[in-house]
Protein backbone atom coordinates (compact mmCIF):
# COMPACT_ATOMS: atom_id res chain seq x y z
CA UNK A 1 0.00 0.00 0.00
CA UNK A 2 1.55 3.63 -0.63
CA UNK A 3 0.59 6.26 1.24
CA UNK A 4 0.73 8.95 0.14
CA UNK A 5 -0.53 11.41 3.30
CA UNK A 6 0.28 11.45 6.45
CA UNK A 7 -3.07 12.08 8.10
CA UNK A 8 -3.09 15.23 10.82
CA UNK A 9 -3.24 14.25 14.48
CA UNK A 10 -6.94 15.48 14.96
CA UNK A 11 -8.02 12.46 12.62
CA UNK A 12 -6.36 9.91 14.26
CA UNK A 13 -9.72 8.30 15.95
CA UNK A 14 -10.88 6.31 12.64
CA UNK A 15 -14.71 5.77 12.31
CA UNK A 16 -14.05 2.34 10.37
CA UNK A 17 -10.55 0.28 10.42
CA UNK A 18 -9.89 -2.24 8.37
CA UNK A 19 -6.55 -4.61 9.65
CA UNK A 20 -5.03 -6.77 7.31
CA UNK A 21 -8.37 -7.76 5.37
CA UNK A 22 -8.05 -10.76 2.75
CA UNK A 23 -10.89 -12.73 1.26
CA UNK A 24 -11.53 -15.64 -0.43
CA UNK A 25 -14.25 -16.97 -2.62
CA UNK A 26 -13.96 -20.91 -2.66
CA UNK A 27 -9.97 -20.86 -3.86
CA UNK A 28 -9.99 -17.87 -5.34
CA UNK A 29 -8.22 -15.01 -3.71
CA UNK A 30 -10.35 -11.57 -3.79
CA UNK A 31 -8.52 -9.06 -1.14
CA UNK A 32 -5.51 -9.05 0.27
CA UNK A 33 -3.51 -7.31 2.69
CA UNK A 34 -5.77 -4.66 2.70
CA UNK A 35 -5.68 -1.32 5.45
CA UNK A 36 -7.88 0.63 5.07
CA UNK A 37 -9.05 3.65 7.87
CA UNK A 38 -12.67 6.04 7.26
CA UNK A 39 -12.44 8.98 9.41
CA UNK A 40 -15.58 10.57 10.30
CA UNK A 41 -16.82 13.08 7.96
CA UNK A 42 -14.95 11.50 4.78
CA UNK A 43 -15.99 11.75 1.91
CA UNK A 44 -14.52 8.85 -0.38
CA UNK A 45 -14.46 6.98 -3.40
CA UNK A 46 -13.58 3.33 -3.90
CA UNK A 47 -11.91 3.44 -7.76
CA UNK A 48 -10.61 -0.36 -9.61
CA UNK A 49 -11.49 -2.08 -12.59
CA UNK A 50 -14.06 -4.70 -12.40
CA UNK A 51 -13.75 -7.75 -10.57
CA UNK A 52 -10.89 -5.44 -8.06
CA UNK A 53 -12.75 -6.31 -5.15
CA UNK A 54 -14.92 -2.99 -4.43
CA UNK A 55 -18.07 -4.66 -4.36
CA UNK A 56 -16.44 -7.08 -2.01
CA UNK A 57 -14.65 -4.66 0.17
CA UNK A 58 -18.66 -2.56 0.45
CA UNK A 59 -19.91 -6.24 0.89
CA UNK A 60 -16.91 -6.66 4.24
CA UNK A 61 -17.90 -3.26 5.21
CA UNK A 62 -21.33 -3.66 5.48
CA UNK A 63 -21.42 -6.89 7.33
CA UNK A 64 -22.80 -8.78 4.01
CA UNK A 65 -19.53 -10.64 4.66
CA UNK A 66 -17.02 -12.35 6.55
CA UNK A 67 -13.36 -11.30 5.69
CA UNK A 68 -11.34 -15.13 5.74
CA UNK A 69 -8.85 -13.24 7.82
CA UNK A 70 -8.02 -9.71 9.37
CA UNK A 71 -10.46 -7.47 11.42
CA UNK A 72 -12.93 -4.80 10.88
CA UNK A 73 -13.62 -2.10 13.43
CA UNK A 74 -16.82 -0.44 13.32
CA UNK A 75 -17.35 2.37 15.93
CA UNK A 76 -15.40 5.72 16.52
CA UNK A 77 -16.90 9.35 16.93
CA UNK A 78 -20.75 7.94 15.46
CA UNK A 79 -24.51 8.99 16.51
CA UNK A 80 -24.70 6.87 19.62
CA UNK A 81 -29.05 6.90 18.66
CA UNK A 82 -28.25 5.30 15.50
CA UNK A 83 -29.81 1.39 14.78
CA UNK A 84 -27.33 0.57 12.16
CA UNK A 85 -23.69 1.84 11.32
CA UNK A 86 -24.52 1.91 7.57
CA UNK A 87 -27.01 3.00 4.87
CA UNK A 88 -26.87 1.47 1.98
CA UNK A 89 -27.71 2.51 -1.85
CA UNK A 90 -27.42 -0.27 -4.31
CA UNK A 91 -27.30 0.05 -8.08
CA UNK A 92 -30.53 0.95 -9.25
CA UNK A 93 -30.66 -0.95 -12.41
CA UNK A 94 -30.84 -3.78 -10.50
CA UNK A 95 -34.63 -2.28 -8.80
CA UNK A 96 -38.05 -3.55 -9.67
CA UNK A 97 -39.40 -0.43 -11.02
CA UNK A 98 -43.03 -1.91 -11.82
CA UNK A 99 -43.47 -2.90 -7.83
CA UNK A 100 -46.35 -1.16 -6.49
CA UNK A 101 -44.73 1.29 -4.18
CA UNK A 102 -44.93 5.14 -3.82
CA UNK A 103 -41.73 7.14 -2.86
CA UNK A 104 -42.93 7.33 0.60
CA UNK A 105 -43.24 3.68 1.28
CA UNK A 106 -39.92 3.16 -0.49
CA UNK A 107 -38.38 5.84 2.04
CA UNK A 108 -40.56 4.10 5.17
CA UNK A 109 -38.62 0.71 4.75
CA UNK A 110 -35.13 2.19 5.65
CA UNK A 111 -36.77 3.06 8.60
CA UNK A 112 -36.02 0.80 11.04
CA UNK A 113 -37.47 1.45 14.77
CA UNK A 114 -37.51 -0.69 17.64
CA UNK A 115 -41.30 -1.77 18.83
CA UNK A 116 -42.98 -0.31 15.55
CA UNK A 117 -45.28 -2.83 14.89
CA UNK A 118 -47.92 -0.59 12.86
CA UNK A 119 -48.66 -1.64 9.19
CA UNK A 120 -48.49 2.18 8.21
CA UNK A 121 -45.91 5.13 9.28
CA UNK A 122 -46.52 6.67 12.29
CA UNK A 123 -46.90 10.42 12.99
CA UNK A 124 -43.10 10.73 13.61
CA UNK A 125 -42.03 8.30 11.08
CA UNK A 126 -43.95 10.85 8.47
CA UNK A 127 -41.81 13.93 10.00
CA UNK A 128 -38.84 12.06 9.40
CA UNK A 129 -39.58 10.60 6.10
CA UNK A 130 -40.96 14.26 5.12
CA UNK A 131 -38.10 15.73 6.44
CA UNK A 132 -35.08 13.97 4.36
CA UNK A 133 -37.57 14.15 1.56
CA UNK A 134 -37.08 17.62 1.53
CA UNK A 135 -33.56 17.64 2.03
CA UNK A 136 -32.97 16.01 -1.02
CA UNK A 137 -35.50 18.10 -2.74
CA UNK A 138 -38.12 15.77 -3.65
CA UNK A 139 -40.65 16.32 -1.09
CA UNK A 140 -43.69 17.20 -3.60
CA UNK A 141 -42.95 13.63 -5.21
CA UNK A 142 -44.12 11.74 -1.98
CA UNK A 143 -46.69 10.20 -3.19
CA UNK A 144 -45.53 9.37 -6.75
CA UNK A 145 -45.07 5.42 -7.94
CA UNK A 146 -41.29 5.17 -7.97
CA UNK A 147 -41.70 4.26 -12.10
CA UNK A 148 -42.63 7.27 -12.83
CA UNK A 149 -39.62 8.92 -11.38
CA UNK A 150 -36.31 10.15 -13.60
CA UNK A 151 -32.67 8.68 -13.27
CA UNK A 152 -31.88 11.55 -11.20
CA UNK A 153 -34.84 11.53 -8.67
CA UNK A 154 -34.77 7.64 -8.30
CA UNK A 155 -31.65 7.97 -7.17
CA UNK A 156 -32.57 11.07 -4.40
CA UNK A 157 -35.41 8.27 -3.60
CA UNK A 158 -32.82 5.68 -2.16
CA UNK A 159 -30.35 7.92 -0.55
CA UNK A 160 -33.48 8.97 0.98
CA UNK A 161 -34.31 5.53 2.34
CA UNK A 162 -30.56 4.84 3.21
CA UNK A 163 -30.31 8.56 5.17
CA UNK A 164 -33.96 8.47 6.54
CA UNK A 165 -32.70 6.65 10.09
CA UNK A 166 -30.14 8.65 10.43
CA UNK A 167 -26.59 5.96 9.94
CA UNK A 168 -23.14 7.64 10.75
CA UNK A 169 -21.64 6.39 6.97
CA UNK A 170 -23.39 6.12 3.73
CA UNK A 171 -22.26 3.53 1.27
CA UNK A 172 -23.26 3.56 -2.45
CA UNK A 173 -22.56 1.07 -4.98
CA UNK A 174 -21.60 2.66 -8.36
CA UNK A 175 -24.04 5.48 -7.45
CA UNK A 176 -22.86 6.60 -11.33
CA UNK A 177 -22.88 3.85 -13.17
CA UNK A 178 -25.93 3.47 -15.99
CA UNK A 179 -26.48 7.50 -15.62
CA UNK A 180 -25.74 9.99 -18.07
CA UNK A 181 -23.73 12.99 -17.90
CA UNK A 182 -25.79 15.67 -16.59
CA UNK A 183 -27.35 12.82 -14.09
CA UNK A 184 -23.24 12.17 -13.02
CA UNK A 185 -23.08 15.78 -12.28
CA UNK A 186 -26.05 16.32 -9.74
CA UNK A 187 -25.59 13.10 -7.66
CA UNK A 188 -21.78 13.60 -6.84
CA UNK A 189 -22.83 17.21 -6.73
CA UNK A 190 -25.35 15.86 -4.08
CA UNK A 191 -23.44 13.98 -2.30
CA UNK A 192 -21.40 16.87 -2.18
CA UNK A 193 -23.77 19.09 -0.06
CA UNK A 194 -24.28 15.88 2.17
CA UNK A 195 -20.99 15.55 3.17
CA UNK A 196 -20.48 19.57 3.92
CA UNK A 197 -22.99 18.71 6.80
CA UNK A 198 -20.99 16.22 8.02
CA UNK A 199 -22.63 13.05 6.33
CA UNK A 200 -19.52 10.52 5.88
CA UNK A 201 -19.95 9.07 2.47
CA UNK A 202 -18.44 5.86 0.63
CA UNK A 203 -18.75 5.35 -2.49
CA UNK A 204 -17.19 2.83 -5.38
CA UNK A 205 -17.44 4.18 -8.66
CA UNK A 206 -15.71 2.91 -12.24
CA UNK A 207 -15.27 6.54 -13.12
CA UNK A 208 -11.88 7.81 -12.63
CA UNK A 209 -12.87 11.66 -14.35
CA UNK A 210 -15.93 12.16 -12.27
CA UNK A 211 -14.25 10.77 -8.73
CA UNK A 212 -11.26 12.65 -9.21
CA UNK A 213 -12.83 15.93 -9.90
CA UNK A 214 -15.48 15.71 -7.58
CA UNK A 215 -14.24 13.96 -4.36
CA UNK A 216 -11.57 14.89 -1.79
CA UNK A 217 -10.22 11.37 -1.44
CA UNK A 218 -9.75 8.73 -3.60
CA UNK A 219 -8.87 5.00 -2.68
CA UNK A 220 -7.31 2.76 -5.65
CA UNK A 221 -8.46 -0.73 -5.22
CA UNK A 222 -7.06 -3.77 -7.18
CA UNK A 223 -7.01 -7.05 -4.55
CA UNK A 224 -5.53 -4.61 -2.15
CA UNK A 225 -5.41 -1.15 -1.79
CA UNK A 226 -2.94 0.71 -4.01
CA UNK A 227 -2.89 3.78 -3.25
CA UNK A 228 -4.96 6.34 -1.54
CA UNK A 229 -5.18 10.44 -0.90
CA UNK A 230 -6.69 13.41 -2.53
CA UNK A 231 -7.37 12.60 -6.23
CA UNK A 232 -4.36 15.52 -7.50
CA UNK A 233 -1.88 12.80 -5.95
CA UNK A 234 -3.28 9.63 -5.89
CA UNK A 235 -4.67 10.15 -10.11
CA UNK A 236 -1.17 9.62 -11.51
CA UNK A 237 -0.44 7.32 -14.57
CA UNK A 238 1.58 5.07 -12.81
CA UNK A 239 -0.48 4.26 -10.24
CA UNK A 240 -3.88 4.09 -12.08
CA UNK A 241 -1.62 2.18 -14.54
CA UNK A 242 -1.33 -0.26 -11.78
CA UNK A 243 -5.10 -0.12 -10.48
CA UNK A 244 -6.53 -0.47 -14.05
CA UNK A 245 -3.74 -2.96 -15.18
CA UNK A 246 -3.24 -0.42 -18.59
CA UNK A 247 -1.47 1.95 -19.99
CA UNK A 248 -3.29 5.36 -19.45
CA UNK A 249 -3.28 8.88 -20.04
CA UNK A 250 -3.52 11.14 -17.59
CA UNK A 251 -4.01 14.78 -18.62
CA UNK A 252 -4.22 18.07 -16.25
CA UNK A 253 -5.49 20.90 -17.61
CA UNK A 254 -6.79 24.24 -15.48
CA UNK A 255 -6.30 21.88 -12.25
CA UNK A 256 -8.92 19.44 -13.52
CA UNK A 257 -7.52 16.16 -14.28
CA UNK A 258 -8.80 13.66 -17.25
CA UNK A 259 -7.60 10.17 -17.52
CA UNK A 260 -8.62 8.37 -20.71
CA UNK A 261 -6.87 5.07 -22.53
CA UNK A 262 -4.95 5.92 -25.70
CA UNK A 263 -6.36 5.19 -28.99
CA UNK A 264 -5.41 1.95 -30.15
CA UNK A 265 -3.87 1.14 -33.69
CA UNK A 266 -6.83 1.20 -35.60
CA UNK A 267 -9.71 4.31 -35.71
CA UNK A 268 -13.11 3.10 -37.04
CA UNK A 269 -12.28 4.82 -40.43
CA UNK A 270 -9.97 1.64 -40.83
CA UNK A 271 -12.94 -0.35 -40.05
CA UNK A 272 -15.15 1.22 -42.17
CA UNK A 273 -13.62 3.52 -44.56
CA UNK A 274 -16.10 4.86 -46.79
CA UNK A 275 -18.92 6.69 -44.31
CA UNK A 276 -22.59 6.74 -46.05
CA UNK A 277 -23.30 9.68 -47.76
CA UNK A 278 -26.41 10.76 -49.22
CA UNK A 279 -28.28 9.05 -46.16
CA UNK A 280 -27.56 11.10 -42.94
CA UNK A 281 -28.90 14.99 -42.37
CA UNK A 282 -26.32 17.22 -42.33
CA UNK A 283 -24.49 18.41 -38.79
CA UNK A 284 -26.93 20.34 -36.82
CA UNK A 285 -27.37 20.83 -33.44
CA UNK A 286 -30.71 20.81 -30.67
CA UNK A 287 -31.34 23.52 -28.28
CA UNK A 288 -32.56 21.14 -25.66
CA UNK A 289 -33.55 22.38 -21.95
CA UNK A 290 -33.81 19.58 -19.47
CA UNK A 291 -35.62 19.57 -16.08
CA UNK A 292 -32.95 21.03 -13.92
CA UNK A 293 -33.60 17.94 -11.51
CA UNK B 1 -61.42 -16.99 5.38
CA UNK B 2 -59.89 -18.83 2.91
CA UNK B 3 -60.08 -16.04 0.26
CA UNK B 4 -59.23 -13.46 2.87
CA UNK B 5 -56.03 -15.37 3.41
CA UNK B 6 -55.02 -16.59 0.48
CA UNK B 7 -55.60 -13.21 -1.12
CA UNK B 8 -53.27 -11.55 1.88
CA UNK B 9 -50.74 -13.76 1.41
CA UNK B 10 -50.83 -13.96 -2.69
CA UNK B 11 -49.58 -10.31 -2.81
CA UNK B 12 -46.24 -11.02 -1.71
CA UNK B 13 -46.17 -14.31 -3.83
CA UNK B 14 -47.00 -12.31 -6.93
CA UNK B 15 -44.72 -9.43 -6.15
CA UNK B 16 -41.85 -11.87 -5.67
CA UNK B 17 -42.50 -13.50 -9.30
CA UNK B 18 -43.00 -16.86 -7.39
CA UNK B 19 -47.03 -17.53 -8.22
CA UNK B 20 -45.48 -20.96 -9.28
CA UNK B 21 -44.74 -21.69 -6.01
CA UNK B 22 -48.04 -22.10 -4.49
CA UNK B 23 -48.91 -24.53 -7.18
CA UNK B 24 -45.60 -26.14 -6.83
CA UNK B 25 -46.27 -26.69 -2.94
CA UNK B 26 -49.72 -27.90 -2.85
CA UNK B 27 -48.32 -30.84 -5.05
CA UNK B 28 -45.87 -31.46 -2.73
CA UNK B 29 -48.37 -31.56 0.45
CA UNK B 30 -50.35 -33.68 -1.61
CA UNK B 31 -47.56 -36.25 -0.78
CA UNK B 32 -48.01 -35.59 2.93
CA UNK B 33 -51.68 -35.87 2.34
CA UNK B 34 -51.53 -39.07 1.26
CA UNK B 35 -49.11 -40.90 3.43
CA UNK B 36 -51.76 -39.19 6.29
CA UNK B 37 -54.19 -40.55 4.81
CA UNK B 38 -52.91 -44.22 4.55
CA UNK B 39 -51.49 -43.83 8.45
CA UNK B 40 -54.75 -42.66 9.57
CA UNK B 41 -52.38 -39.72 10.83
CA UNK B 42 -53.95 -36.58 11.37
CA UNK B 43 -54.22 -34.72 7.87
CA UNK B 44 -52.97 -31.37 9.28
CA UNK B 45 -50.50 -33.09 11.16
CA UNK B 46 -48.82 -35.43 8.04
CA UNK B 47 -49.46 -32.13 5.45
CA UNK B 48 -47.87 -29.68 8.02
CA UNK B 49 -45.14 -31.49 8.80
CA UNK B 50 -44.74 -32.09 4.91
CA UNK B 51 -45.57 -28.76 3.42
CA UNK B 52 -42.85 -27.21 5.86
CA UNK B 53 -40.17 -29.77 4.64
CA UNK B 54 -40.91 -29.22 1.70
CA UNK B 55 -40.73 -25.02 1.59
CA UNK B 56 -37.53 -25.33 3.31
CA UNK B 57 -36.39 -27.48 1.24
CA UNK B 58 -37.38 -25.67 -1.57
CA UNK B 59 -35.70 -22.25 0.07
CA UNK B 60 -32.24 -24.04 0.90
CA UNK B 61 -31.67 -25.38 -2.53
CA UNK B 62 -32.77 -21.92 -4.27
CA UNK B 63 -30.18 -20.03 -2.32
CA UNK B 64 -27.61 -21.73 -3.79
CA UNK B 65 -26.63 -19.83 -6.83
CA UNK B 66 -26.70 -22.40 -9.49
CA UNK B 67 -30.39 -23.89 -9.02
CA UNK B 68 -33.05 -21.18 -9.46
CA UNK B 69 -36.33 -20.66 -7.36
CA UNK B 70 -38.44 -22.26 -10.22
CA UNK B 71 -36.05 -25.46 -10.46
CA UNK B 72 -35.83 -26.04 -6.64
CA UNK B 73 -39.73 -25.80 -6.49
CA UNK B 74 -40.28 -28.25 -9.50
CA UNK B 75 -37.66 -30.77 -8.25
CA UNK B 76 -38.82 -30.98 -4.63
CA UNK B 77 -42.75 -30.76 -5.07
CA UNK B 78 -43.10 -33.03 -7.98
CA UNK B 79 -41.25 -35.53 -7.07
CA UNK B 80 -43.36 -35.46 -3.37
CA UNK B 81 -46.44 -34.97 -5.55
CA UNK B 82 -45.15 -38.35 -7.46
CA UNK B 83 -44.38 -39.80 -4.10
CA UNK B 84 -47.83 -39.17 -3.35
CA UNK B 85 -49.20 -41.11 -6.53
CA UNK B 86 -46.97 -43.80 -6.62
CA UNK B 87 -48.31 -44.45 -2.68
CA UNK B 88 -52.30 -44.95 -4.13
CA UNK B 89 -51.32 -46.54 -6.85
CA UNK B 90 -49.49 -49.16 -4.92
CA UNK B 91 -52.71 -49.59 -2.36
CA UNK B 92 -55.33 -48.46 -4.80
CA UNK B 93 -57.46 -47.20 -2.55
CA UNK B 94 -58.66 -44.09 -4.04
CA UNK B 95 -61.33 -42.66 -2.12
CA UNK B 96 -63.97 -39.75 -2.37
CA UNK B 97 -61.22 -38.81 0.98
CA UNK B 98 -58.03 -38.87 -1.63
CA UNK B 99 -60.60 -36.87 -4.62
CA UNK B 100 -61.56 -33.65 -1.83
CA UNK B 101 -57.89 -33.79 -1.59
CA UNK B 102 -57.13 -33.51 -4.72
CA UNK B 103 -60.08 -31.06 -6.19
CA UNK B 104 -61.88 -29.83 -2.96
CA UNK B 105 -65.15 -30.50 -1.29
CA UNK B 106 -66.65 -27.71 0.97
CA UNK B 107 -69.12 -29.82 1.77
CA UNK B 108 -66.73 -32.13 3.89
CA UNK B 109 -65.36 -29.38 5.99
CA UNK B 110 -66.40 -29.84 9.45
CA UNK B 111 -66.21 -27.50 12.74
CA UNK B 112 -62.86 -28.75 13.64
CA UNK B 113 -61.41 -27.69 10.27
CA UNK B 114 -63.78 -24.27 10.15
CA UNK B 115 -62.00 -23.80 13.66
CA UNK B 116 -58.54 -24.54 12.13
CA UNK B 117 -58.83 -22.14 8.76
CA UNK B 118 -60.21 -19.44 11.32
CA UNK B 119 -56.97 -19.67 13.31
CA UNK B 120 -54.96 -19.82 10.34
CA UNK B 121 -56.64 -16.75 9.08
CA UNK B 122 -55.75 -15.07 12.51
CA UNK B 123 -52.25 -16.03 12.36
CA UNK B 124 -51.78 -14.51 8.86
CA UNK B 125 -53.50 -11.27 10.26
CA UNK B 126 -51.35 -11.17 12.98
CA UNK B 127 -47.59 -11.82 10.79
CA UNK B 128 -49.04 -9.65 8.12
CA UNK B 129 -49.59 -6.83 10.69
CA UNK B 130 -46.80 -7.48 12.88
CA UNK B 131 -44.48 -7.50 10.49
CA UNK B 132 -45.34 -5.52 7.63
CA UNK B 133 -42.65 -3.39 7.12
CA UNK B 134 -40.10 -6.03 7.39
CA UNK B 135 -42.35 -8.38 4.91
CA UNK B 136 -42.42 -5.59 2.58
CA UNK B 137 -38.85 -4.31 2.59
CA UNK B 138 -37.93 -8.13 1.94
CA UNK B 139 -40.48 -8.43 -1.35
CA UNK B 140 -38.92 -5.39 -2.84
CA UNK B 141 -35.28 -6.05 -2.71
CA UNK B 142 -34.08 -9.06 -0.25
CA UNK B 143 -30.15 -7.97 -0.50
CA UNK B 144 -30.93 -4.55 0.87
CA UNK B 145 -33.10 -5.32 3.46
CA UNK B 146 -30.09 -7.37 4.97
CA UNK B 147 -27.98 -4.68 4.67
CA UNK B 148 -30.03 -2.49 6.60
CA UNK B 149 -31.44 -5.05 9.30
CA UNK B 150 -34.00 -6.86 8.23
CA UNK B 151 -33.49 -10.20 9.26
CA UNK B 152 -33.85 -11.87 5.79
CA UNK B 153 -33.21 -15.40 7.14
CA UNK B 154 -36.04 -15.24 9.47
CA UNK B 155 -38.35 -13.36 7.24
CA UNK B 156 -37.64 -16.26 4.50
CA UNK B 157 -38.76 -19.04 6.87
CA UNK B 158 -41.98 -17.19 8.40
CA UNK B 159 -42.97 -16.58 5.14
CA UNK B 160 -42.61 -20.12 4.39
CA UNK B 161 -44.24 -21.52 7.32
CA UNK B 162 -47.32 -19.05 6.59
CA UNK B 163 -47.46 -20.45 2.90
CA UNK B 164 -47.38 -23.95 3.96
CA UNK B 165 -50.40 -23.07 6.73
CA UNK B 166 -52.47 -21.51 4.45
CA UNK B 167 -52.21 -23.87 1.74
CA UNK B 168 -53.20 -27.42 4.03
CA UNK B 169 -55.87 -25.23 5.69
CA UNK B 170 -56.86 -24.33 2.53
CA UNK B 171 -56.76 -27.79 1.11
CA UNK B 172 -60.28 -29.49 1.97
CA UNK B 173 -62.08 -26.24 0.41
CA UNK B 174 -60.00 -26.00 -2.72
CA UNK B 175 -58.19 -28.56 -3.67
CA UNK B 176 -54.55 -29.07 -4.74
CA UNK B 177 -54.73 -28.95 -8.12
CA UNK B 178 -57.11 -25.25 -7.71
CA UNK B 179 -55.64 -23.78 -5.02
CA UNK B 180 -52.54 -21.70 -6.38
CA UNK B 181 -55.13 -19.59 -8.35
CA UNK B 182 -56.58 -18.73 -5.67
CA UNK B 183 -53.18 -17.39 -4.53
CA UNK B 184 -52.32 -15.31 -7.69
CA UNK B 185 -55.74 -14.22 -9.24
CA UNK B 186 -56.88 -11.96 -6.46
CA UNK B 187 -53.12 -10.01 -5.87
CA UNK B 188 -53.02 -10.04 -10.04
CA UNK B 189 -56.27 -8.27 -10.06
CA UNK B 190 -55.41 -5.79 -7.68
CA UNK B 191 -51.94 -5.06 -9.14
CA UNK B 192 -53.96 -4.12 -12.35
CA UNK B 193 -56.47 -1.72 -10.31
CA UNK B 194 -53.54 -0.08 -7.76
CA UNK B 195 -49.88 0.51 -7.66
CA UNK B 196 -49.58 1.40 -4.19
CA UNK B 197 -48.55 -1.79 -1.95
CA UNK B 198 -50.93 -1.23 1.21
CA UNK B 199 -54.11 -0.91 -1.43
CA UNK B 200 -52.87 -3.77 -3.31
CA UNK B 201 -52.99 -5.67 0.11
CA UNK B 202 -56.17 -4.55 0.86
CA UNK B 203 -58.06 -5.05 -2.12
CA UNK B 204 -56.39 -8.51 -2.90
CA UNK B 205 -58.07 -9.62 0.79
CA UNK B 206 -61.13 -7.98 0.02
CA UNK B 207 -61.37 -9.56 -4.24
CA UNK B 208 -60.59 -13.00 -2.51
CA UNK B 209 -63.11 -13.29 0.33
CA UNK B 210 -65.96 -12.06 -1.64
CA UNK B 211 -65.34 -13.96 -4.39
CA UNK B 212 -64.54 -16.61 -1.93
CA UNK B 213 -68.30 -16.48 -0.40
CA UNK B 214 -70.20 -15.68 -4.34
CA UNK B 215 -68.31 -18.50 -5.22
CA UNK B 216 -69.45 -21.57 -2.75
CA UNK B 217 -72.90 -19.52 -3.26
CA UNK B 218 -72.33 -20.54 -7.11
CA UNK B 219 -71.10 -23.67 -6.64
CA UNK B 220 -74.67 -24.59 -4.14
CA UNK B 221 -76.91 -23.09 -6.85
CA UNK B 222 -74.86 -24.45 -10.53
CA UNK B 223 -74.46 -27.98 -8.69
CA UNK B 224 -70.40 -27.27 -9.68
CA UNK B 225 -67.15 -28.25 -7.13
CA UNK B 226 -66.57 -25.11 -4.52
CA UNK B 227 -63.32 -24.59 -5.92
CA UNK B 228 -63.67 -24.53 -9.70
CA UNK B 229 -66.61 -22.02 -8.92
CA UNK B 230 -64.34 -19.92 -6.63
CA UNK B 231 -61.32 -19.40 -9.42
CA UNK B 232 -63.98 -19.15 -12.57
CA UNK B 233 -65.54 -16.41 -10.64
CA UNK B 234 -62.08 -14.53 -10.23
CA UNK B 235 -60.79 -15.42 -13.64
CA UNK B 236 -64.18 -13.54 -14.30
CA UNK B 237 -62.96 -10.66 -12.13
CA UNK B 238 -59.35 -11.02 -13.88
CA UNK B 239 -60.66 -10.39 -16.75
CA UNK B 240 -62.99 -7.35 -16.07
CA UNK B 241 -59.59 -5.65 -14.00
CA UNK B 242 -57.90 -6.60 -17.28
CA UNK B 243 -60.43 -4.68 -19.45
CA UNK B 244 -60.87 -2.11 -17.71
CA UNK B 245 -57.21 -0.77 -16.88
CA UNK B 246 -56.43 -1.38 -20.49
CA UNK B 247 -59.55 0.25 -22.00
CA UNK B 248 -61.46 2.20 -19.41
CA UNK B 249 -59.00 4.00 -17.17
CA UNK B 250 -57.39 5.58 -19.70
CA UNK B 251 -60.15 7.42 -20.85
CA UNK B 252 -60.40 8.56 -17.03
CA UNK B 253 -57.77 10.46 -18.06
CA UNK B 254 -56.45 10.31 -14.64
CA UNK B 255 -54.88 7.40 -14.21
CA UNK B 256 -52.68 7.02 -17.43
CA UNK B 257 -51.27 3.82 -17.22
CA UNK B 258 -51.01 1.01 -14.26
CA UNK B 259 -47.70 2.38 -12.63
CA UNK B 260 -49.32 5.31 -11.03
CA UNK B 261 -49.43 5.10 -6.86
CA UNK B 262 -52.76 7.42 -7.08
CA UNK B 263 -54.55 4.13 -7.53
Amino acid sequence: MTSLLSLPGALLDPQIELRDISFRYGSKLVLEAVDMHVHDGQFLALLGPNGAGKTTLMKLLLGVLTPSSGTIRVGGPSDPKASLPFGYVPQIERVDWSFPATVTQVVWMGLRRRGAWRPWPTREDRRRIDGVLAKLDILDLRDTHIGELSGGQQQRVFIARALVSDPPVLILDEPTSDVDVYNTETILHLLAELNQAGQTIIMSTHDVNAAASHLPWVVCVNRTIVAEGPPEQVCRKEILDRTYEADLVVLEQEGQLFVYEPPHHHTWTDINPKPVEGHLPPFHSHDERRDPR
Amino acid sequence: MVGAMCGAVGVYIVLQGMSYIGHGLAHAVFGGAVVAFLARWNFYLGAGLWGLVSAFLINGLSRRPEIKADAAIGIITTASFAFGVALISRVRTYTPSIEAILFGNILGVDTTDLWIVGSMCLVVAAVIVGFYQSLLFYTFDREVAQVQGVSTGAVSGLFSFLLAGVIITSMQVLGVTLISAVLIVPATIARLLTANFSRMMVLSVLIGSLSGGAGIYLSYYLDIASGASIILLQAALFVLALIFATYVRPLLGNQPDARTGAG
